[in-house]
């Protein structure tokens, strides 16, 4: 069933003093997003992400075209009782901390939630910590955290995530992926935006890929940029600091965060080498994940491609 | 109510603000400076006491209204915080009231604070008075509702300075629509005399809620000076936050 639906859906800005210069930041997009599945919009900056997702959660108002959300429009406000909504790089209102973010977050839907709640959506998105604290002095992945406690608190049953990646070193990322792929096996339905392709790659059932306001492709990943392998990324922790310049050697980069490591490889041969370095040294493996050509490299030939073609 | 997390959000912001508590002590000290100013004649202490007194609650909620009013809607957009409020449940209609109602909420307070805190200054210097003292601060009330919604009508299309600028302006004539309306007659210029009309005519008219003067110097008030003031505020409230509103509904964050 679809939950989301949308058909020729376009936005066209006027901006300029007399309102002169349009500006098609969508055209023409039908989209349907089913019960249940996450869905990966992308595409490059400026392809109409963002203005897409804000004319679904009703901030911005479409041209023409038409957008239903369990088969209501946006202008029925009621029907986001049923929406989280995280916007790109999300500000917060400074001068709260972060339980009192999620308090407020709870009664803009109209709903009295208790403390214990309150708590466990915290402790779901990592922010326990730092919940006492003023959210100026939060960092910018803090924030997007925070920002999905917001999304979960009422547990609506749609997530729409506006680059919700964005701004986060590696590992970060990783764990945003991982907190999704949760989400949608407690039965959510997630969009979500990204210009980075390796996001998408674990999570989507099927992603579209937007350039200049237009769905130029949509489907599986692997249907659209093919099976081959292009990197492994490695996390681990609790390797001396000694060994590090050896599995820096083999490694195509060695990046840190926190008190975890990531390696990037991209033969099979050095993965299998940098998985034993790590075991013989005692560390701790997190995570291996194979990683496909990136989406900027696929933007990149699509667009070589219709520029030939023309 | 959902929008009563509107309400508290703005009031939250606003307590959070050092500069309410600034201007609360700018008005606590100016307070206190009526004990110093030596009467030029007998008796006349009372009422300068009291005359300070109620200027300074005036002086300071009104500078309150105007400056935190300003920015109520405007920073929302800048800072993009109203992503988080429209994407709920929540009708646009619903946002202006609920910030409208923060602070009024918030200018209340203010009102009561400083009202107790003159309260302490009567105390202290042993002046007397009745409850008639409090009926300025009751219209200031009706007056700070007009302010509040000017400043909201504003700052839907405005950056917060200048919305604050142009509240200020409005104030600033809303006091002088007397001299306006004596302008009109006594001119012989047919533009200036149609200039000043239109304004007389045009905007709103806060003179008639400032009774201090009567008040302090014990002339009656009728009831008319009272309630008439009340519906008038009440009327332009609900004008101005319904064109407030029309603005908003057609905009695109
Ligand atoms: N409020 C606006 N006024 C004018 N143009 C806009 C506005 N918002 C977005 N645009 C334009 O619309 C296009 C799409 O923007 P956006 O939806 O933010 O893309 P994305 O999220 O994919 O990076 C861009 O060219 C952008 O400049
Ligand atoms: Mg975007």
């Amino acid at each position: 069933m679809a939950i989301i639906f949308c058909e020729n859906l376009t936005k066209i800005y006027r901006s300029g003093f007399w309102k002169l210069k349009k500006v098609v930041a969508v055209n023409r997009l039908s989209l349907t997003i089913n019960e249940g599945e996450i869905y990966g919009l992308l595409g490059p900056n400026g392809a109409g992400k963002t203005t897409t997702l804000k004319m679904v959660v009703g901030l911005a108002k479409p041209t023409s075209g038409k957008i239903l959300i369990m088969g209501k429009e946006p202008k029925d406000s009621e029907i986001r009782k049923n929406i989280g909504f995280l916007p790109e790089q999300p500000y917060f209102y400074e001068y709260l901390k972060g339980y009192e973010l999620v308090y407020l977050t709870a009664q803009m839907y109209g709903k009295e939630v208790s403390s214990k709640r309150i708590y466990e959506v915290l402790e779901l998105v990592g922010m326990i910590e730092a919940k006492d604290m003023f959210l100026k002095n939060y960092s910018r992945g803090m924030l997007q955290r925070i920002g999905l406690a917001c999304c979960l608190i009422t547990e609506p049953k749609i997530l729409i995530l506006d680059e919700p990646m964005g701004g986060l070193d590696p590992i970060g990322r990783k764990e945003i992926r991982d907190l999704i792929i949760q989400l949608k096996k407690a039965g959510k339905t997630i969009i979500f935006s990204s210009h980075i392709l390796s996001d998408a790659e674990m999570l989507c059932d099927r992603i579209g890929i937007l350039i200049k306001g237009e769905k130029v492709k949509e489907g599986t990943i692997s249907e659209i940029v093919g099976e081959e392998i292009y990197e492994y990324e490695i996390i681990f922790s609790n390797v001396g600091e000694v060994y590090l310049p050896e599995i820096k050697r083999l490694a195509k980069d060695l990046i840190r965060s926190g008190d975890k490591w990531m390696a990037t490889c991209e033969e099979e041969g050095k993965r299998e080498h940098l998985l034993s370095l790590i075991q013989n040294f005692g560390g701790r493996l997190h995570s291996l994940i194979p990683r496909r050509k990136s989406l900027e490299e696929y933007f990149f030939t699509f667009m070589k491609e219709k520029r030939d073609a023309l | 109510m959902r929008f009563k997390a509107i309400i508290l959000n703005t009031f939250i912001e606003s307590l959070r603000d050092k500069i309410l508590i600034v201007l609360l002590v700018v008005g606590f000290i100016l307070m206190a400076s009526s004990k110093f100013i030596k009467p030029l004649a007998l008796g006349e202490e009372i009422k300068i006491i009291k005359d300070l007194s109620l200027s300074s609650i005036n002086f300071i909620s009104v500078l309150i209204a105007i400056l935190i009013g300003g920015r109520l809607i405007y920073k929302e957009i800048e800072k993009r915080t109203i992503y988080l409020v429209l994407s709920k449940p929540i009708k646009r209609w619903e946002f202006i009231l609920g910030k409208y109602l923060g602070q009024m909420l918030l200018l209340f307070l203010v009102i009561g604070i400083l009202t107790i805190a003159f309260g302490i200054v009567l105390l202290l210097t042993g002046v007397p008075a009745n409850f008639l003292i409090l009926l300025p601060n009751l219209l200031l009330l009706f007056q700070l509702s007009i302010i509040t919604s000017l400043a909201i009508f504003f700052s839907t299309f405005t950056t917060p300075l200048t919305a604050s600028i142009f509240t200020f302006i409005l104030y600033f004539i809303g006091h002088l629509t007397r001299d306006l309306k004596a302008l009109a007659q006594i001119s012989k210029s047919p533009i200036v005399k149609v200039i000043a009309n239109f304004l007389y005519y045009t905007l709103p008219n806060l003179a008639n809620f400032d009774i201090k003067g009567k008040v302090v110097h014990e002339i009656p008030i009728s009831f008319f000076l009272i309630y008439l003031p009340i519906i008038y505020g009440i009327l332009w409230t609900l004008g101005l936050l319904y064109f407030s509103f029309l603005i908003f509904e057609k905009k695109d964050f």
